[in-house]
């Protein structure tokens, strides 16, 4: 398997605090790979990273098979990139900011641009400034696609944007991106977006990748256990797997990554009227595995190495 | 793909000028007194009597306004890209990080020379021309103007160095300003003798050393 990025013992301080720690990413050649994490996880640092935008204190990264410190004008044009708030030059109009793009890239595909902003319905005359965030949003996404990018790197493209205007804009990247081999790593917040969208996923937690499997082997493996006791539930006890565990009157509700045989005879030991095992969508699995037991259990964050919070799926 | 790195940052600069261009037009009109304006009030003041280059007023004008003027060239072509976080969507253009410097140096250029440059050298053209004026004229007179003018390209290197550099504590920032104006006080003297070489050696090195310096922080700076 050939891969579009990849990083190895990727870390950065900002000042004596790590933002990304020892990262390992590894994102296939093809892949729509979502790459998820609570504010301050360290998403948009990594983006950064990738994009040569910030320097690792150590480890590295390559993007198309080249490393990022020392990445090439030409690999470079076969990467796109929109950063966080889609900042472009607001003096510019659409007409001006395709005259100062396209000499930047032989494959410039003048009719794909005019297609995405016609699609869009923008004004080319009108400043960028004056335009709305989710219109500067689609001046990038026509910007980032006309060189007929291999690699997209999009720091939260939608955020800011209204509902509507985030489907839309995520549907017509989907409509526009998707061709064989093309690969995608964006960062959201929006859990539903990433559902609809990526194939695979990374969660950071606290600058650690805790997760990096298919979206839909997370989803299925990361399971709400609801436990019913006769009487008050007793406090939670630790169980292999477990994220995060709540005592709620008379039950348990807990959230197990990987729960099966093992777990459930744990539990039987605690003698409960009944146990239902409840499938979480990804926003619901994503909340309980990133919340996990710093609010649940007590108030001691996880330790780094907490082998119940790793979780790296197989392709 | 330099032409429009180029024609972007003559469109962002191209007003810093107007008001330098402005002040060094009033000062050459002053100077040759060729001025309308001046022909009407200074009169019987005796304007007509000024020797171009004769005194050290002419290059201190075009000190005064062309540090200022690179100053701000400087600080608005780094400062400007970091405020609006524009440095994300111009480094990752598929090119070099030192063509896009030398796209801004080259338009900063440009801008100094139409400003301030240009009006030395159309004055010291005029009072080199036999007849325009009656005194006597020879080009060492412009020694001193030709040095307030260079000293603009160690203020505008340094101003862009301290609008890329990240300041560790409140004000540090601006150390390569401060320390450029030290070298330039250090060197004022040429403005009470005529400029001699180890004067335009040091600003020759100083401004070596900041176009080092910028390269690299443009090279190894963070972005975010």
């Amino acid at each position: 398997m050939t891969y579009a990025i990849q990083t190895r013992g990727l870390t950065k301080f900002y000042g004596n605090k790590p933002v990304v720690r020892s990262l390992d990413l590894k994102v296939p050649t093809g892949c729509v790979y979502g790459f998820l994490g609570r504010n301050g996880a360290g998403k948009s640092t990594t983006i950064k990273l990738l994009t040569g935008m910030i320097h690792p204190d150590c480890g590295e990264a390559e993007v198309l098979g080249e490393n990022v410190a020392t990445l090439s004008a030409a690999t470079r044009a076969r990467v796109a990139y929109i950063a966080e708030g889609h900042p472009l030059y607001g003096w510019m109009t659409i007409n001006q900011l395709e005259r100062f793009s396209r000499p930047f890239y032989p494959g410039w595909n003048r009719t794909l641009f005019d297609r995405i902003i016609d699609h869009f319905e923008l004004s080319r005359q009108q400043k960028v400034r004056r335009f709305s965030n989710g219109q500067r949003a689609q001046v990038s996404l026509a910007l980032a696609l006309a060189p007929d990018p291999e690699l997209l790197i999009l720091d939260d493209p939608t955020l800011g944007l209204d509902t509507v205007v985030r489907r839309d804009f995520l549907e017509s990247m989907i409509q526009i991106i998707q061709r064989e081999g093309r690969t995608i790593l964006f960062s959201s917040h929006n859990l539903g977006d990433v559902e609809r969208v990526a194939d695979r996923i990374g969660v950071l937690v606290d600058g650690v990748l805790r997760v990096d499997c298919p979206t839909d082997q997370f989803k299925s493996t990361v399971k709400l256990v609801i436990v019913e006791f006769a009487a008050g539930a007793p406090p939670v006890s630790e169980f292999p797997g477990l994220v995060s565990g709540l005592a709620n009157g008379r039950r348990w509700e807990l959230v197990f990554v990987g729960y099966g045989e093992t777990q459930a005879e744990l539990l039987q030991r605690h003698k409960p009227i009944a146990i239902d095992i409840v499938d979480l969508n990804l926003e619901d699995a994503f909340i309980a595995y990133t919340r996990g037991r710093r609010r649940m259990f007590t108030n001691d964050p996880p330790a780094a190495t907490d082998p119940s919070r790793e979780f790296v799926g197989k392709t | 793909m330099l032409r429009a790195l180029c024609i972007k940052e003559l469109r962002e600069i191209w007003w810093l000028g107007l008001l330098p261009l402005a002040f060094m037009l009033y000062a050459v009109s002053d100077e040759s007194s060729l001025s309308p304006w001046l022909l009407v009030v200074s009169r019987s003041l005796d304007r007509w009597e000024k020797i171009p280059f004769g005194d050290s007023l002419f290059a201190l004008a075009a000190l005064q306004w062309g540090c200022l003027l690179a100053a701000a060239l400087g600080l608005w072509q780094s400062f400007r890209e970091s405020h609006s976080r524009t440095w994300h969507f111009l480094l990752h253009r598929p090119v070099d990080r030192q063509v896009i410097l030398t796209a801004k140096l080259f338009s900063a250029a440009v801008v100094y020379l139409l400003a301030i440059v240009l009006p030395v050298l159309g004055l010291a053209v005029w009072a080199a021309i036999p007849g325009t004026h009656a005194s006597p004229f020879d080009w060492s007179l412009t020694a001193s103007a030709w040095y307030a003018v260079s000293v603009g390209t160690a203020v505008y290197l340094s101003g862009m160095f301290a609008g890329l550099r990240r300041g560790r504590m409140i004000g540090t920032r601006w150390w390569p300003l401060v320390a450029t104006s030290i070298v330039v006080g250090a060197t004022a003297l040429s403005f009470l003798a005529p400029a001699t070489v180890w004067i335009w050696g040091l600003l020759l090195f100083w401004d070596t050393l900041l176009i080092a310096a910028v390269r690299a922080e443009l090279n190894s700076a963070d972005f975010n």
